[in-house]
């Protein structure tokens, strides 16, 4: 298992380095922007490091090395798993850089709420375990040649689930509205769940996918 | 003799291609080349072999166990056509990351295999030309403690020096008679070189399975003229094919058929003169 995980960060390596940089900047770029535009870098800047996942497919598809890894001693199951466990490491990453960006907004002068700092992390979140929850099993089906389209459509999607569950819990949080702590919350664990769900379709197409 | 790997009635359905009941074994201490066309099933076999392809019907026995857990995995070295690696990777990450996989990895034996190779160790894979990927992948598979080495097309798009110290390397390996190899090539001098045995696929069947001496040392091609060719009897014959100015015949004993066709002019067959005449031939 580590040993994949490992080859999943290092095949990912200049791109993560990339997504530091960006962040990087983006982080000091919050000393300059108001605290609502603080949300959205956070929120971009964790969607930054999980993208990668992307082009860590594909590296795996070109190199033919998500061929070669079914003959290593690991069952598919655990292939599988080692994608999953590097996704949410990258995660990590971007709530890393999340909390710098928040430290350097705190430093700037800005006041926020508490709300307001994790609105960002929430959306962030939101996004990025949606997208990959139906993106990785998608491109292991379809394969990564469309790989930035399903990545695209599943960032629609996370935009429609918010929608959705803004529109169910309308009742609850006086008329439609997606901004609303509770949907974002709502959305924030629907999209974990989905994760989850994710982890078990894809062992199930991994496992009778043919190299 | 055991077996190190034992094939039997592998079947699997594509559209437009089917692999036919395949079987046939790798015993220990020996190499096993198998052969055939462009299409003929060699990796499609090797595929289901490893457990890549589910197939519809058919048994693979590796190292004496039928299911492929993670213990016979350690002991399988795997290498395919061209790239294996994520290229992004030098030798050196590949190696910490093997570490982690192969409880049997050892590091010094790939530093030294590297070497052997002249393979930069710090390279990434990227800049390496396939004769240094195909050598890299082979250094992966003999450094942990492999029993059975699986190679699909390993030699194929090589100069001939670089092939030279791979079917050497191959040699070496099965001196330990505990050490076996399946190589499918369709460069079958390579084959003539280091097989002991000898698989030939065609159309998803397999021709024959041999002793690559029986086929070097006993097979033949009978050469004649159609008068001299319609006087034989077929019987004699495996395939023929008509050339231009003459009868090809291939007989599984030449001297035999020299003795008994005296006026014919009866000369040893290459493997590859034996795979042409199979399939660009014609049942007697």
């Amino acid at each position: 298992m580590r040993g994949l995980i490992r080859n999943n960060l290092y095949s990912m390596e200049s791109n993560i380095i990339l997504a530091f940089a960006l962040s990087a900047f983006l982080a000091v770029s919050s000393l300059f922007i108001s605290p609502a535009a603080t949300q959205f870098i956070i929120a971009v800047q964790i969607f930054l490091f999980v993208v990668n996942i992307g082009t860590s497919l594909r590296a795996d598809e070109i190199s033919k090395w998500s061929k070669y890894e079914i003959t290593l001693p690991v069952s598919r199951s655990t292939l599988v798993l080692a994608k999953y466990i590097s996704i949410v490491l990258l995660l990590l990453l971007g709530i890393l850089m999340g909390t710098v960006t928040i430290l350097f907004s705190l430093i700037s002068g800005h006041s926020m709420s508490l709300s307001t700092l994790f609105r960002g992390f929430e959306v962030g979140l939101t996004l990025s375990f949606f997208s990959i929850a139906v993106m990785y099993p998608l491109v292991l089906k379809l394969g990564t040649e469309k790989n930035e389209l399903i990545l695209l459509l599943s960032t629609f999607g996370a935009i429609g689930m918010q929608l959705l569950l803004a529109a169910v819990l309308s009742k609850w949080t006086g008329g439609m509205n997606m901004r609303h702590p509770l949907v974002e919350a709502a959305g924030t664990v629907a999209a974990i769940l989905l994760f989850f769900i994710s982890y078990f379709v894809s062992v199930k197409i991994h496992k009778s996918k043919e190299f | 003799m055991t077996d190190a790997l034992t094939i039997s009635g592998l079947k699997k359905t594509y559209p437009d291609f089917v692999l036919d009941g395949v079987s046939f074994s790798v015993p220990r201490g020996s190499i096993v080349g198998l052969i055939g066309e462009n299409g003929a099933g060699k990796s499609t076999t090797i595929s289901a072999a490893l457990g890549l392809i589910q197939t519809e019907s058919g048994s693979v026995s590796v190292l004496g166990k039928e299911k492929l857990d993670h213990e016979t995995r350690e002991q399988i070295g795997v290498v395919f056509d061209g790239n294996n690696f994520p290229e992004n990777l030098s030798p050196r990450k590949i190696s910490h990351v093997m570490r982690d996989i192969y409880r049997s990895w050892n590091d010094g034996t790939f530093l030294k295999l590297l070497e052997k190779f002249s393979v930069p160790a710090n390279k990434p894979v990227k800049q390496f030309s396939k004769g240094m990927k195909m050598k890299l992948a082979i250094a992966v598979a003999l450094s942990h403690d492999s029993r059975l080495l699986i190679l699909d097309e390993a030699t194929s798009g090589l100069d001939p020096v670089v092939r030279d110290d791979i079917l050497d390397l191959l040699l070496e390996f099965v001196q330990d008679e505990t050490h076996s190899i399946l190589v499918s090539s369709h460069i079958t001098s390579d084959l003539e070189k280091i097989a002991d045995y000898i698989v030939f696929l065609h159309k998803g069947r397999v021709v024959f399975s041999k002793p690559k001496d029986e086929l070097i040392e006993q097979y033949g091609i009978l050469k004649c003229g159609a008068a001299q060719f319609d006087a034989l009897d077929k019987a004699d014959l495996i395939v023929c094919r008509k050339m231009d100015y003459e009868w090809q015949a291939l007989v599984a004993d030449r001297d035999k058929i020299q003795k008994k066709y005296p006026k014919a002019l009866v000369v040893p067959a290459s493997i590859d003169e034996i795979m042409l005449l199979y399939v660009k031939g014609e049942a007697a």
